[in-house]
């Protein structure tokens, strides 16, 4: 528990930042909306007369960017961005921290298990996405129940969130793994902005063309379809076993290589 | 002279793993030009009776994506955000090293001003930046033959790849301001990860509809590789604004850290 303790207030701040940082996007982006609802392009009547094929190459079949729900689907890109960075940096330091700041010889020296110090972290962990997650969820709510005749479409909103929340967990237990396989912080570190740069140029190219759509089985950008989220109220139920399954084996893998890590002092 | 030689021999290792991947990651969008190209004449047709404001929420700014060039400038747009999160790295880490590893003890006590130490190490930033860049302009030149054989404008290519430098001394700039206000920095990346991503969400929230007051933010609105395609030439007021920015960042950090009480052991 006092580690629990001393891991949320030693994020507290840098939990703040990031929740701030999202709020910012969310209200920028909604006033972004108003000004497009505005310009009063009708962008339905245009699109009807296209091709299907082409439409689905740009992933905009089926979405009306004019409503707010539609304009809304476009930001869970950018949720998906910020937050998986967050969880993975998250992820990375909290386990390879106490070597970098010499706290390990302090820390592990006590009689707690090593078992119990990263499951202590790793509570601290999705506290940390749940908050995130949460702030946006609420954010959202409130900026779209405001252009939306105060109607703030809770319900498609929240699955959207759980959908954030898997990806989130995906990528907070990688940050672990790669904190508990790598010899320092910033190892760690660098490995996952390569990996989350690695996978968001991936989620572009997968869009790119026919012949390389299967690129979007390797990257968890590409998990979730925001559009059928939002409207049809459909989780992609293989991406959520997938990401759930890959979390567990990083976690599992993090015990493991954290178990029998040679802590450097 | 010998602070210079030593921060360029520390560097080495990560600008060659970053040019490496910077190349690598644009040989992978370049590879797809072929499939693109062979689209393009349907798309370009499709594209160009769509209304602005709805290409733009969707990034097709680039209505030629089947021209070398027009692909290039979308392809670009990764390269600058990954050569952005470099620079703004850079910058953050090069100061504030000597206080995270514990070897400021050793510099600062040395007969070197401080305002020597900083110009240095700001040399050392600029010659980093001016290697990577030449590399990934002689590299994507390369590239860009080898998979298309039509004549392109080579003043448009240069200033277009011109965007990279003049976005990355931005966030090098940034990154060392950054680093003299934060009393202490543990861990680079996130900080780095998080700014330049916020940056780029904004820049991509404005793409939506232009919003002269929002273009102002991002720092990747101000060399629009959309405009520099259109027009062939940067935009003088945003020029303007990046110069004044830069400077107003450099001669904080000369201000700051010349005063800062630097934690030592």
């Amino acid at each position: 528990m006092n580690i629990i303790l001393r891991e949320l207030r030693a994020n507290m701040k840098s939990l703040i930042i990031w929740s701030v940082a999202q709020m910012f996007i969310i209200l920028a982006g909604m006033m972004k909306y108003v000004g497009f609802s505005e310009s009063g392009v009708d962008i339905n009547s245009m699109l009807e007369g296209y091709p299907e094929g082409i439409m689905k190459a740009f992933g905009i079949s089926s979405v009306d960017i004019t409503t707010v729900d539609g304009f809304y689907t476009v930001f869970f890109l950018y949720f998906m961005l910020l937050a998986a960075i967050h969880a993975v940096m998250f992820g990375a330091v909290i386990v390879s921290k106490e070597e970098r700041d010499h706290s390990a010889d302090f820390l592990f020296s006590k009689p707690v298990k090593r078992f119990k110090v990263i499951v202590s972290k790793f509570i601290a962990g999705v506290f940390n996405i749940l908050v995130f997650n949460l702030v946006t969820l609420i954010t959202s709510v409130v900026m779209i129940a405001q252009n939306n005749g105060g109607d703030g479409l809770l319900g498609q909103v929240t699955l959207l969130m759980i959908a954030l929340f898997f990806i989130q967990l995906f990528f907070l237990t990688l940050g672990f793994l790669l904190g508990a396989i790598l010899k320092t912080t910033k190892l760690a570190t660098s490995a996952a902005t390569g990996i989350v740069l690695g996978t968001f140029f991936l989620s572009i190219l997968s869009d790119l063309s026919d012949k390389v759509t299967f690129l979007k089985y390797f990257t968890p950008f590409k998990a979730y379809n925001s559009v059928t989220v939002m409207f049809d109220q459909q989780m992609a139920l293989p991406s959520t076993l997938v990401l759930i399954t890959c979390s567990g084996i990083f976690i599992v893998l993090a015990y493991q290589r954290f178990y029998a890590r040679d802590l450097n002092t | 002279m010998n602070i210079l030689m030593q921060e360029l021999k520390m560097g080495r290792k990560s600008l060659i793993v970053w040019c490496a991947s910077l190349v690598g990651t644009f040989t992978i969008f370049m590879m797809l030009y072929p499939f693109i190209s062979e689209q393009a004449a349907t798309f370009t047709k499709v594209f160009e009776s769509f209304p602005p404001e709805f290409r733009k929420a969707f990034g097709l700014t680039t209505t030629n994506l089947g021209e070398v060039l027009g692909y290039y400038s979308f392809a670009f747009l990764y390269i600058i955000l990954a050569g952005a999160v470099q620079a703004m790295n850079l910058g953050v880490s090069i100061l504030s090293a000597e206080v995270r590893e514990k070897t400021g003890d050793f510099l600062f006590v040395k007969p070197v001003k401080r305002t020597k130490i900083i110009t240095l190490k700001i040399a050392a930033v600029l010659i980093e930046l001016g290697i990577i860049n030449v590399v990934i302009c002689l590299a994507n030149l390369i590239i860009i033959n080898l998979v298309s054989k039509d004549a392109f404008d080579m003043k448009l290519y240069m200033l277009l790849t011109g965007t990279l430098l003049f976005i990355q001394l931005f966030f090098a700039s940034l990154g060392l301001a950054v680093s003299v206000f934060l009393r202490r920095i543990r861990t680079v990346l996130p900080i780095s990860m998080g700014v330049v991503f916020l940056f780029y969400i904004i820049f991509l929230l404005n793409q939506t509809l232009e919003d002269p007051k929002l273009a102002w933010i991002s720092p990747f609105g101000y060399f629009d590789l959309a405009y520099v395609s259109e027009h062939v030439a940067y935009q003088g007021k945003f020029i303007a604004a990046w110069f004044v920015l830069s400077a107003i960042f450099i001669f904080f950090t000369y201000k700051l850290f010349t005063k800062k009480d630097l934690p030592s052991i």
